[in-house]
């Protein structure tokens, strides 16, 4: 029935987008006071009450959007203003909420409406934000809830002085404002109630569930890769469509190594991700500096704060400030000692040479290659026949690897799913040829050849095909792959996929939906406008800031204008409200419909008369109802009676006379009477 | 101008207010048959604080019109019948000596009254007419250096008629102003007149005409006009329409701004009458022609021409946009 403005449902429709999209909600300050500054630049119907508050206003916008940027200009962000920019995004919140509640009527479906959408709002943007404000949010919520409350009163009945009550239904609030009046109250309380407590003490669960109900069906995924393989029924890390890195200039190597593994024991593959000695590895050592081509990974994930390369990486290139650490001896991984705020994006350098391979293709040492050719005893005797007869006359370490991997793809089919049975896995799935996923071929890839004596170790990481673009791909959580690498004298280390292609992630993923890009599109637009807001100069800001304020000054001033000229025309409404004359220009509307205009030197209830005496009963809208609209409508417009109960019953009645059809004939017939007097309209 | 409405200590009368009017309307009309309208104005009039005109021919029923209003709000009426050898001190009162004491002693006049019907006013010269004029807008006489109040509630209703010319003193235009409403009751229809014919069969039904309001309570009511709210489009409504005669080309002289404020609270009375605590544009437009049609003065070549003082102030009200 009733609405909210427009605006205002889209500034708060912004407020929660702008929660939704934004990476650490930091940015939502700043957009609900863009969002603000939108309402007031495109609707007419927010007057700026006093000078005063504009000014007021106007500087509080200006300190929300300059610290707000600060913070991301300098590389270390004064808490200072971190604290200013926190608070005054709330202001910004209480702001949007008062101005939700100005905008509604008294009483009535909207009222309630907005109220509830506004705490909805307020909670939304204190989510992001620390306790310490909700604490000052909270009091500041609680006025506005008052003062809105205050309108919702039950209107004065007894009339002015020395007066009786002329129709006395039409004073009287009828039961539906009345039972809106109390839900709106019950609501508005009940709602602020929540949120004091809610989110006070139930922060963390109300985020889940704004990620639940706002985000994908499933839980986020902050890895990929499961970094204790295990051999399972299924695979350990099952695939999501969750993004996790993004590659730009990519170089064409599918292979995107996380950790390799060397050794193997009831079915995992170890030592963990935590429990390898790591070193710190300097710029100079992982080849920071080596010249070849760039390729940009853009990790989205925290993923273990592993660094992913290709094996033939030249060199890394992280961010400056960023440390980096790694396993020597025990296979890499390459990661950083501080957990980063991701995105973490850097730079994995190729050398032109593609045989040439880099830190991580280093030589094993004697130990390592021990490890490497390490086979556990738990292994069946039969496998070690079973390699002997696959590398059967070939003494030469490549044909060694090309045999397995032929012979893995050939005896065995891919499955999602197996059954890893009795004692060890690997042995049940080579000697009963079962079907199994990419863990089981790179396992057994890598068991067969140590029995072979090549030094393998086992890698996980990512199978990468999705171009996004030419230049441009993606991995997502259901790429994770797995592989084993042998160690070739002459060669280096070789990347063996015992897989068949057929399991390989490039032919187990689904296309994707359309609509799914499109918004993974735009949440990349969104995070690329906010990269590019955050690193504007100080002058740019104060440039968007001026242009802002001078198109509100510009607005005000034409909304200003064109009300003096008309006050010359027709007359002025002294109520300056702007919402009486929307109603007026509405009942025009319903005459000229009805083909009824009145000339602009008659009264509406001389019109009508006029039109009753001619016309009788026969005219299509209703006389009670014109009479009583035009009776509640004086009382406004002439009477300045400020009931809040007969805006809301001005409302309904109009709505009901403009759902009246014209008839046809009538419409002729009356058009046809008028046109004299409409003629003589100036 | 007043144009906010503020509380006022009329506690007795708190919601008497439509029963008051309504009482008076209907008292009067038992006697007068058919003229509602006439009677409401006159009402109007008399809440607003101002005076009344009637113009008309004889036998239509403006002395008793007035003689029952000033029954029905149970006031002093005294008749004052103009004859050309009228005196300023018969009407006012003046000073006799006393032989008993030695001393002089005032009698008062006709006008110390509630009502005073001054009959036939153009038929007295203009000396006379100049003194109840002056009487009329200060409410005070001046007899001897001392000056005296009137009563109050005070309301004349004049009354001549503009059919005779022999022997009589038109009311120069701009005494006219003077007057609040010029109102003409007109014959009454078929219907009415049969009614007025049976009802006067035994006696006249002035006779059972009761007071039903104080004078206290019509000042409490004038009291109360003052507190309508008259919204400023309304107002600059208003003066747009006086504007329009003071332009007028077939205009010799446009309404005063005592037209303006006349019409001001007359709208405020009728808004009172009709139970509102705000003016209407209809309030102005409907009380134009009997506050406004009789202030303005036709050239001589529009008046011969056959244009009536109404038909400018309905020419206005047809030309001027509305607030609404």
């Amino acid at each position: 029935m009733q609405r909210l403005p427009i605006t205002a449902t889209i500034a708060t429709f912004i407020a929660f987008v702008a929660l939704y999209l934004a990476p650490g909600g930091f940015f939502l300050g700043p957009i609900l006071a863009l969002a603000l500054l939108a309402t007031y630049a495109v609707d007419a119907w927010l007057d700026l009450k006093s000078p005063l508050t504009q000014i007021i206003r106007f500087t509080l916008f200006g300190i929300v959007l300059v610290p707000a940027f600060g913070r991301y200009t300098g590389d270390n962000g004064d808490p200072i203003e971190l604290i200013l920019a926190h608070a005054f995004g709330e202001l910004a919140a209480c702001e949007l909420v008062l101005q939700a509640w100005l905008k509604r009527p008294v009483g009535g479906q909207r009222g309630a409406i907005s109220v509830f959408l506004a705490s909805f709002a307020l909670m939304g943007a204190s989510n992001t934000f620390d306790t310490n404000y909700i604490r000052f949010l909270v009091p500041a919520y609680m006025l506005f809830l008052i003062l809105s409350l205050r309108e919702f009163r039950t209107p004065q009945e007894t009339p002015p002085n020395g007066f009786s009550l002329p129709d006395i239904n039409l004073y009287k609030p009828n039961g539906r404002v009345r039972s809106w009046s109390w839900l709106a109250l019950f609501v508005a309380v009940m709602s602020g109630a929540t949120f004091h407590f809610g989110v006070l003490y139930y922060r963390n669960q109300i985020n889940d569930i704004g990620l639940k109900l706002l985000g994908d069906r499933e839980p986020p995924q902050t890895s990929g890769i499961s970094t204790t393989p295990t051999l399972g029924d299924t695979f350990g890390a099952t695939g999501s469509l969750t993004r996790m890195l993004r590659i730009e200039n990519f170089s064409g190597q599918p292979y995107l190594r996380a950790m390799a593994f060397d050794h193997y024991e009831h079915g995992t593959w170890g030592p963990g991700v935590n429990m390898r000695s790591y070193l710190p590895i300097t710029r100079q050592q992982v080849g920071a500096d080596a010249p070849g081509h760039h390729m940009t990974i853009n990790r989205l994930v925290d993923d273990n704060q592993l660094v992913f390369t290709p094996l033939n990486a030249a060199g890394i290139a992280a961010p400056p400030h960023t440390e980096l650490e790694w396993a020597p001896t025990e296979g890499g991984p390459l990661r950083s000692i501080e957990p980063v705020p991701y995105p973490f994006i850097y730079d994995v350098i190729l050398d032109p040479n593609a045989a040439h391979q880099g830190p991580l293709g280093s030589p094993p040492t004697l130990a390592q290659r021990q490890k490497d050719l390490e086979v556990a005893k738990e292994v069946d005797p039969q496998v070690h026949e079973l390699a002997r007869r696959i590398g059967d006359g070939l003494s030469n370490p490549v044909e060694q690897v090309e045999a397995v991997q032929e012979y893995l793809m050939t005896h065995h089919s891919y499955s999602l799913s197996t059954q890893a049975g009795q004692g060890d896995p690997i042995s049940n799935f080579l000697l009963q040829r079962k079907a199994a996923h990419c863990e089981y071929f790179a396992s057994a890839a890598t068991i067969l050849l140590r029995c072979l004596g090549v030094p393998t170790r086992y890698v996980i990481g990512y199978y990468v095909h999705e171009m996004d673009s030419p230049n441009v791909a993606i991995v997502r959580g259901r790429d994770a792959h797995a592989w084993a690498e042998s160690w070739v004298d002459g060669i280096g280390w070789v990347t063996v996929d015992a897989t068949p292609g057929g399991g390989r992630p490039d032919h187990t993923a689904q296309p994707l939906p359309f609509s799914f890009k499109l918004r993974e599109h735009l949440q990349d637009y969104l995070a690329l406008l906010r990269d590019k807001l955050t690193h504007l100069t100080r002058t740019q800001q104060a440039i968007i800031l001026a242009i802002c304020v001078l198109i509100l000054m510009w607005r005000s001033w034409q909304r200003q204008g064109p009300k003096t000229k008309v006050s010359d025309e027709a007359f002025s409404y002294t109520l300056s409200d702007a919402e009486l004359a929307a109603l007026a220009a509405r009942f025009e509307q319903v005459l000229q419909k009805q083909g009824i205009p009145c000339p602009p030197h008659h009264t509406w209830q001389e019109h009508i008369q006029g039109l009753a005496k001619a016309a009788g009963e026969s005219q299509p809208l209703n006389a009670n109802d014109l009479r009583a609209f035009l009776h509640s409508y004086n009382q406004l417009r002439f009477g300045h009676h400020e009931n809040g109960i007969t805006r809301v019953k001005l409302e309904d009645l109009l709505m009901t006379l403009e759902k009246v059809a014209p008839p046809p004939s009538q419409y002729q017939h009356a058009q046809h009477q008028k046109s004299p007097t409409g003629k003589e309209t100036p | 101008m007043n144009t906010t409405l503020t509380a006022a200590p009329h506690a007795a009368l708190n919601g008497s207010f439509i029963s008051t009017t309504d009482k008076l309307e209907q008292n009067l009309s038992n006697v007068i048959r058919g003229k509602e309208e006439s009677i409401r104005l006159l009402l109007i009039a008399l809440l607003a604080g101002g005076h009344t005109l009637l113009e008309d021919v004889p036998g239509t029923g403006k002395t008793t019109l007035a003689k029952s209003l000033a029954r029905s709000i149970a006031g002093v009426f005294r008749r004052i019948q103009f004859t050309p050898d009228l005196l300023p001190a018969d009407i006012t009162g003046s000073s006799f000596y006393s032989p008993q004491d030695g001393s002089f002693e005032f009698r008062e006049g006709p006008v110390f009254a509630n009502v005073v019907l001054a009959d036939e006013i153009n038929r007295t010269s203009p000396r006379t007419q100049s003194a109840l004029l002056e009487v009329m807008s200060e409410n005070q006489v001046t007899v001897e250096g001392r000056r005296r109040p009137l009563p109050q509630p005070f309301f004349v209703v004049a009354t001549q008629n503009p059919n005779e010319f022999h022997g009589t003193y038109p009311l120069p235009e701009a005494q006219l102003d003077r007057f609040t409403m010029r109102l003409s009751l007109g014959y009454p229809d078929l219907e009415d007149e049969i009614a007025v014919v049976y009802s006067q069969n035994e006696h006249h039904p002035f006779d059972d005409l009761v007071p039903v309001v104080t004078c206290e309570e019509v000042l409490a009511l004038q009291e109360q006009v003052k507190q309508v709210r008259f919204d400023k489009a309304i107002a600059e409504y208003m003066l747009r329409l006086i504007e329009a005669t003071r332009h007028d080309p077939r205009l010799r002289l446009g309404i005063s701004p005592r037209g303006s404020l006349a019409l001001y609270r007359t709208a405020q009375a009728r808004a009172r009458v009709a139970n509102r605590d705000y003016v209407l544009p209809e309030d102005v437009r409907t009380l134009a022609v009997p506050v406004l049609a009789h202030r303005i003065i036709l050239d001589t070549k529009a008046k011969y021409g056959g244009l009536r003082n109404e038909q400018i102030i309905e020419e206005a009200l047809e030309k001027i946009p509305v607030p609404r």
